[in-house]
């Protein structure tokens, strides 16, 4: 139960005790059994932590990343093996004592330890790889920790990364698209036998994973006819689906994700590319207009950054240089907009989206910059430390709430 | 029962850390394997600076003899696997003399490679280096256009970059004119 939704509650019980309708203890006892549910509180403590976590363990890597060129060649390999080593660390006290927060700190920790090894490696050999052959190896590596996990977090990572992998891939190696089912073919294998044990469970995985695999088939596919289109077919076939199926379909949650995610990618400046506009787009412009009148979904606020994003992207004869600053301002102005939203109607899941989107976007914004890695490891290491410093303060300050 | 399930355990566990540190280390020995067992040869390059997300800075690295010269080029489609036997010119540089299709047996020196359009073959391309000695790495090859090569080790098919180097001194150590001035 929400914060909203309890004080509702308080105050209704309040109203029945006024009139003689319970007594005062009755009011008292109902009041303690749905008393303030600090769930979500929770999990804003394990968001906080993680990210902090997360960025001491950047700042290492950085650490290290500045004496680079100091180290000798064979220390230089058995540093870039520790995140493996750590993550093995991990999954063995996981499957010994079957801890719920160290499997969700190691489905974070594990794919970056992955791709943190195998870009050393790389580096230091000078191995020929591009960007999305790096993706695919450190898939294959992730996939028996993404089953042993069978966390969401563990299989959104999972995913996240194959679709990565397929947008990255250059459109003509058809073959590597057949990769990438080859990755997800064995999750959709295994999440279906345990979809067979529990058919009518919430966590539907198979539908998850079957839907992903779908949603990007589908964008590839998109990609193969136009490529210039594909964010407006994409989009087009997110509305559908939302007006057909509702916002609480996982396909339609997914699409948005995938161009939630897009957005994030365009925040790159040498990834904001200016499609082409073609006659084809008026007319699913046209229909998008359509679909948004039909189903309503124009009153959602949140829709319109998609749209302005896809706007962007289509239409704007803007020189790049600027296009990826507009991007940026867009996402910003999502994060901000959740954060606000979310605070103001007390719905917790969306002021969590809007601090990861903030978050994430400072991340990639200071990842890209032209500071050095010295000083990069030095603000990944204060910003780490302040917010496990803020996640031990919102304990403090729900263990106070409760003990009330 | 229980020992069943710790063995099954115990069994998944060895598989998972097997997965995760056996690429890596394959790509170690293999190259190491290459690098001290291999032949070494010169080609000549051209560099430029491009940065990766991942593995920060590199020097992209443009092979000028990148396509086989030889009449008897064997028709290949683009991406189709093949094996381009490796010969010395006088001036000691390096080239590709001709593709085939299987295997090479009278030679060691080749490399095995993907084709690209009009007898041309995909090269090693990335020569990483520190982040801050990249940009300069481009502005020498700038001032020795001529003069910059790379060399490599050549063993079984495998083509691993031991260093780009002008005039002999490798890339990473020399700076460029333009910074004395």
């Amino acid at each position: 139960m929400n914060n909203k939704k309890y004080k509702f509650l308080e105050k209704s019980l309040a109203e029945l005790t006024e009139n003689n309708i319970i007594s005062e203890e009755q009011f008292a006892k109902a009041k303690t059994y749905f008393k303030h549910d600090t769930k979500e509180g929770k999990s804003m403590i394990t968001i906080f932590t993680s990210i902090g976590i997360f960025l001491v363990a950047l700042s290492i890597i950085t650490l290290f990343a500045v004496n680079w060129d100091n180290i000798g060649k064979s220390i230089k390999v058995m540093l870039a093996f520790v995140p493996l080593l750590i993550t093995a660390i991990m999954m063995f006290f996981y499957m010994k004592n079957g801890n719920e927060k160290l499997k969700l700190y190691t489905s974070i920790f594990a794919p970056i330890s992955i791709l943190a090894t195998n870009s050393l490696v790389g580096q230091i050999f000078h191995i020929q790889m591009e960007t999305y052959e790096l993706f695919y190896i450190s898939l294959l590596s992730y996939m028996p920790i993404a089953f042993t996990l069978k966390n969401y977090l563990s299989l959104i990572v999972y995913c996240i990364g194959t679709i990565t992998y397929v947008l990255n891939v250059p459109h003509y190696y058809f073959e590597t698209f057949a990769n990438a089912f080859a990755i997800a073919l064995p999750i959709i294998i295994y999440y279906y036998i345990n979809y067979r044990k529990e058919p009518h469970s919430k966590k539907n995985i198979l539908m998850w994973v079957t839907n992903i695999i779908v949603a990007t088939m589908m964008l590839f596919e998109i990609e193969l006819i136009r490529a210039e289109s594909i964010f407006i077919y994409g989009y087009l076939v997110y509305l559908v689906t939302k007006m057909l199926f509702g916002s609480k379909n996982i396909l339609s949650k997914f699409l948005k994700l995938v161009f939630v995610v897009c957005m994030f990618v365009f925040c790159f400046e040498d990834v904001a590319i200016q499609y082409e506009f073609g006659w084809d787009t008026v007319l699913i412009t046209a229909l998008i207009i359509v679909c948004m009148c039909i189903g309503k979904i124009y009153k959602e606020t949140k829709e319109w950054f998609l749209v302005a994003f896809i706007v962007l992207i289509q239409y704007c004869n803007i020189p790049d240089e600027i296009l990826y600053i507009l991007i940026n301002i867009l996402v910003l102005a999502l994060g901000i907009y959740k954060i606000v939203s979310g605070s103001k109607n007390a719905i917790y899941k969306e002021t969590k989206q809007g601090v990861a989107t903030v978050v994430l976007l400072i991340m990639f914004r200071f990842m890209s910059s032209d500071l050095s890695f010295t000083e990069k490891s030095v603000v990944f290491l204060i910003s780490g430390i302040a917010f496990i410093i803020g996640a031990n303060i919102l304990k403090k300050r729900i263990g106070g709430k409760n003990d009330e | 029962m229980m020992n069943k399930i710790e063995t099954k355990k115990l069994l998944l566990y060895i598989f998972i850390v097997a997965v995760l540190f056996l690429l890596p280390i394959c790509t170690i020995i293999v190259n190491t394997d290459t690098l001290e067992g291999g032949n070494e040869f010169l080609f000549k390059v051209e560099a430029f600076d491009p940065y990766d997300m991942f593995r920060g800075n590199y020097l992209d690295i443009d092979f000028l003899e990148d396509s086989v010269n030889n009449d008897e080029t064997y028709d290949m489609n683009y991406g189709e696997r093949c094996y381009a036997t490796i010969k010395i010119r006088e001036d000691g540089f390096a080239y590709f003399d001709k593709l085939t299709q299987e295997r090479p047996r009278d030679t060691s020196d080749y490399y095995e490679t993907t084709a690209r359009y009009g007898g041309m073959i995909n090269t090693p391309t990335r020569y990483y280096m520190n982040e801050n000695k990249s940009l300069d790495a481009e502005k020498v090859y700038e001032e020795n256009l001529d003069n910059t090569y790379v060399k490599v080790r050549v063993k079984n098919g495998k083509m691993v970059i031991a260093g780009v180097f002008v005039d002999g001194v490798l890339i990473d150590t020399i700076e460029p004119q333009e910074n004395k001035h």
